[in-house]
């Protein structure tokens, strides 16, 4: 897997919303993309580049910057094992209006993840069948109906 | 009784007294029938001490095949007063009984539990004079006591008015329903050699050869058929603990539990007592220990071997279960009868 | 007749701490949905407010019969971050106590395997089995279960003396073991009656759902991040791979039996050619800013640590993505079956609530 032809061809394909592309370490590289032409860069890495397994989507607060980061990380699997290469995909969303496309059509095994991730974000997943309460209790809207999202940067522990 | 004399003999010519003397009482004890009668006949005894001591058997015998040690505390030897411990125990606990559960047939359920599996202890006989009821149809009295029980089981599932029973209670009714037609079947082939109906009467015509030899796949149904109709491991279904908890006795508590415990092992030594009566010859054996000692050791051997089995055999599924019991068993104890036709005119009419 | 709802809840001898809500029809499944997070801790923010040493403890009570890979992925991933390098006689002994963890681990699921499937001897002999690996583990780190042994920057003490007499007493007496195993539980046909053609997971499914593991190993993928992208210094040792084709649940025990099998020599190996050194080199409490991916091989799968940091000494963002979580989508196959399937669907995933929910 040639990491360079894929940033290469990354490049030639959809130049403006790519944003900086990073070789970092060993097989891992960092796309970062803007919502609207996620589902086609996803599809793309896909079809192309075989990219099928999710590892996992992670959400990350900058409350300074005023957005999120989801972090799709992305590798190939096939019948024969893993392919080293990580692509880690990160969406910029913004933070007052949290909405991105959901990826599920592409890779069906981000389900469980971006539900996890708009629980403790409210990050909007449009297209996931099913954004329901997963990890928190039952009453947890009814004990904090201001802050209802976790893992923001906003929301301080007790201690 | 030469035998006799002569075991007679040797105790006597021991030399330590106390040892002489608790050497004769053992072996006179063991020639007892009265012994047998106090411990063994049914009645209140039988319930509390045997087949509380049943319990306890199980739970050593498990233990020493799943390398551990089992009961140890309760009484100075091994724990033999584990069950005892267990009843004061459930004794002392709260009954807790549902809210919206019926509660009449609740509580009822238990009780007719232990009256009816106690009620077929009274037609097997220890020996050949020691049975309360001699019955010209006592087979067939067990048997009609037997086809009660899965109407006690959906009554507890029905009663306790909540899911897990309800399906425990529907799957007992599967099982014990589907597995009681080659269970009577199986025995038809001992009623065809005996010509008789009555326990007694079968136990003597086994006089020269315990049916076992002669009706090998008979037996084998009949024990895998009463093994399922006692609801243990591999076919315990109805309580199958990982799906539906305690399956029709999850609701009970307390004294309830203890009644039900009781009934499944009356049940299981009611079970091993029939099958030593109609295949293993009852109490005959060599005259030098009484013959309710013999019935006793082959009803505790045929009661180890049923508990054995609960230790290396996971749960069987129900589509499964229904299958063997309406399929195969079915099919062989149909063969167990045409072959008791064959052995008797063929081989039991030679000699 | 109408469905029967019912679930099999956080508090049931047949869950775990993970409530099912099922669906019933006469003795068909119509429909099971997980639904984790009972046991859920708040690992992943409880973390960015304390620095990276204070989160060890926590971190490795994720999953605590496979205690050693998790805090292994999470060493790993502030060592890439802190750019150090481990010395090799800390890399094989965090080998050799990964693959302690993953036999204990496996141990654990075939005791609790014996319990959804009705058999008590199957609960008893695993469990006690699983007390003679915990009693080196408590040589070698002073605790029986939770060891905080692997920290960032290596291990915390060396091996102490006698320790390989034992451990390859301990192996020896477990290969006579396995092989009871396999004639009392693996062959028992009432087992492979009730777990062979259940569940069945196809080869494309598995790679499109996600799961890892034995689940993935057991459809017939060769995946394993020890062998794929090796680790700690697991390309200096001979490693085979277990793969099972038929995709069902007797697929999936075979594979963590084998595996268990195939740990027992690697650890042999490791104890023979354990080069001399250190066993840990000084770390930095202040990480420098950037992130880092360490995926490792946990007893149920791959495990996945993602650490963002911002130049402070606590994280920014921690995200364990773990194996549990990533199977959950292999609970769709118990639509269709029997309700008797369902626990042997269920537990031959290898969930572990605790580890999912975090």
């Amino acid at each position: 897997m040639n990491e360079a032809k894929l940033i290469d061809e990354l490049r030639d394909k959809f130049g403006e919303s790519v944003g900086i592309t990073e070789l970092m370490g060993q097989n891992e590289i960092i796309v970062t993309v803007e919502k609207e032409k996620v589902v086609e860069i996803a599809q793309f890495l896909k079809d192309t580049y075989a990219l099928n397994y999710v590892i996992s989507v992670s959400g990350v607060d900058y409350p300074e910057e005023n957005k999120f980061l989801v972090v799709y990380h992305v590798s190939s699997m096939s019948e024969n094992g893993h392919l080293p290469l990580v692509l880690a995909l990160k969406v910029s969303v913004d933070r007052q209006n949290p909405s991105t496309p959901s990826l599920i059509s592409i890779w069906r095994s981000a389900e469980w993840h971006e539900r996890e991730t708009w629980e403790l974000f409210g990050i909007e997943f449009n297209g996931h069948p099913k954004l329901e309460r997963l990890l928190l209790h039952d009453e947890w809207e009814e004990e904090n109906p201001n802050n209802q999202f976790p893992l923001r940067k906003d929301f301080l522990l007790e201690d | 009784m030469n035998i006799v004399n002569n075991i007679e003999n040797v105790l006597n010519n021991i030399q330590i007294v106390e040892l002489r003397q608790l050497l004769l009482f053992v072996f006179g004890v063991l020639r007892s029938e009265l012994f047998f009668k106090i411990i063994f006949f049914p009645g209140i005894f039988t319930i509390l001490i045997t087949v509380s001591e049943l319990i306890w058997l199980e739970r050593k015998f498990l233990a020493k095949m799943q390398l551990r040690v089992g009961p140890q505390y309760a009484g100075r030897i091994g724990g033999i007063l584990q069950p005892i411990a267990d009843f004061v125990k459930l004794l002392f606990k709260e009954a807790i009984i549902p809210e919206k559960a019926d509660k009449k047939f609740f509580q009822i359920v238990p009780i007719l539990l232990v009256v009816l599996a106690t009620t077929t202890l009274t037609v097997i006989p220890i020996s050949e004079t020691a049975v309360i009821s001699n019955l010209d149809v006592s087979l067939l009295f067990t048997f009609a006591i037997l086809a009660i029980f899965p109407i006690l089981t959906l009554l507890a599932g029905w009663a306790s008015n909540s899911k897990y029973p309800f399906l425990g209670g529907i799957r007992a009714l599967f099982q014990q329903v589907s597995y009681e037609v080659p269970l009577w079947f199986s025995t038809l082939g001992v009623v065809l050699l005996a010509e008789s109906l009555n326990f007694v009467s079968i136990v003597k015509a086994q006089s020269s050869f315990w049916y076992i030899l002669l009706l090998p796949l008979g037996a084998l149904t009949f024990i895998v058929s009463m093994i399922a109709e006692l609801e243990r491991i591999p076919f315990d279904v109805p309580e199958a603990e990982s799906e539906i908890v305690m399956g029709w006795m999850t609701e009970y508590s307390g004294m309830n539990f203890g009644l039900i415990m009781l009934s499944l092992y009356t049940k299981l030594y009611f079970a091993s007592a029939m099958f030593t009566a109609l295949f293993l010859g009852g109490w005959l054996g060599p005259s030098i220990l009484s013959p309710s000692f013999w019935f006793l050791t082959k009803t505790l051997i045929v009661a180890l071997i049923i508990i054995m089995l609960r230790g290396v055999l996971p749960r069987v599924r129900l589509s499964d279960l229904l299958n063997i019991g309406w399929r195969r068993l079915l099919i062989f104890s149909l063969i167990s009868i045409v072959w008791a036709v064959m052995v008797k005119l063929f081989l039991l009419g030679v000699f | 007749m109408s469905p029967l709802y019912f679930s099999v809840g956080p508090q049931h001898s047949g869950s775990g701490h993970l409530r099912m809500k099922i669906e019933l029809q006469g003795d068909i499944i119509l429909n099971a949905e997980p639904d984790p997070g009972f046991v859920h801790r708040g690992t992943e923010k409880i973390a960015e407010t304390r620095e990276y040493q204070q989160n060890v403890p926590m971190i490795e009570r994720q999953c605590l019969p496979d205690v050693s890979s998790v805090s292994l992925a999470y060493a790993m991933a502030i060592e890439e971050l802190l750019g150090i390098e481990i010395p090799p006689r800390a890399q094989f002994i965090r080998i050799i106590m990964c693959e302690l963890s993953r036999i204990m681990s496996h141990l654990y699921w075939l005791s609790i395997m014996g319990i959804f499937l009705g058999h008590s001897t199957m609960f008893m002999w695993p469990f006690g089995d699983r007390d003679i690996f915990i009693d080196i583990a408590e040589k070698i780190t002073g605790s029986r279960v939770s060891y905080t042994y692997i920290v960032p920057g290596g291990i915390r003490y060396d091996l102490p003396d006698k320790i390989k007499e034992q451990t390859i007493k301990t192996l020896d007496y477990f290969q006579g073991r396995l092989k009871e195993y396999d004639a009392i539980f693996l062959s028992n046909p009432i087992f492979e009656r009730r777990t062979k053609g259940v569940g069945v997971l196809s080869q494309t499914d598995a790679i499109n759902l996600g799961v890892t593991g034995p689940t993935l190993r057991g459809s017939g993928v060769r995946g394993d991040i020890r062998k794929g992208i090796p680790y700690s210094s697991y390309d200096q040792l001979d490693l085979e791979i277990p793969v099972f084709t038929e995709g069902d649940s007797y697929a999936r025990s075979m594979v963590r039996f084998k595996e268990m099998e195939i740990s027992s020599s690697i650890i042999r190996h490791a104890l023979d050619n354990l080069p001399d050194g250190d066993f840990a080199v000084k770390t930095r409490k202040k990480v420098p800013e950037g992130e880092a991916l360490s995926r490792v091989e946990a007893a149920r799968g791959e495990l996945a640590c993602y650490i963002m940091s911002d130049g402070t000494s606590k994280p920014y963002r921690l995200k364990m993505s773990t194996p549990s979580f990533r199977n959950l989508p292999g609970f769709s196959l118990m639509k269709g079956s029997m309700l008797a399937d369902m626990p042997t669907i269920y537990w031959s995933l290898d969930y572990w609530p605790p580890d999912a929910d975090r």
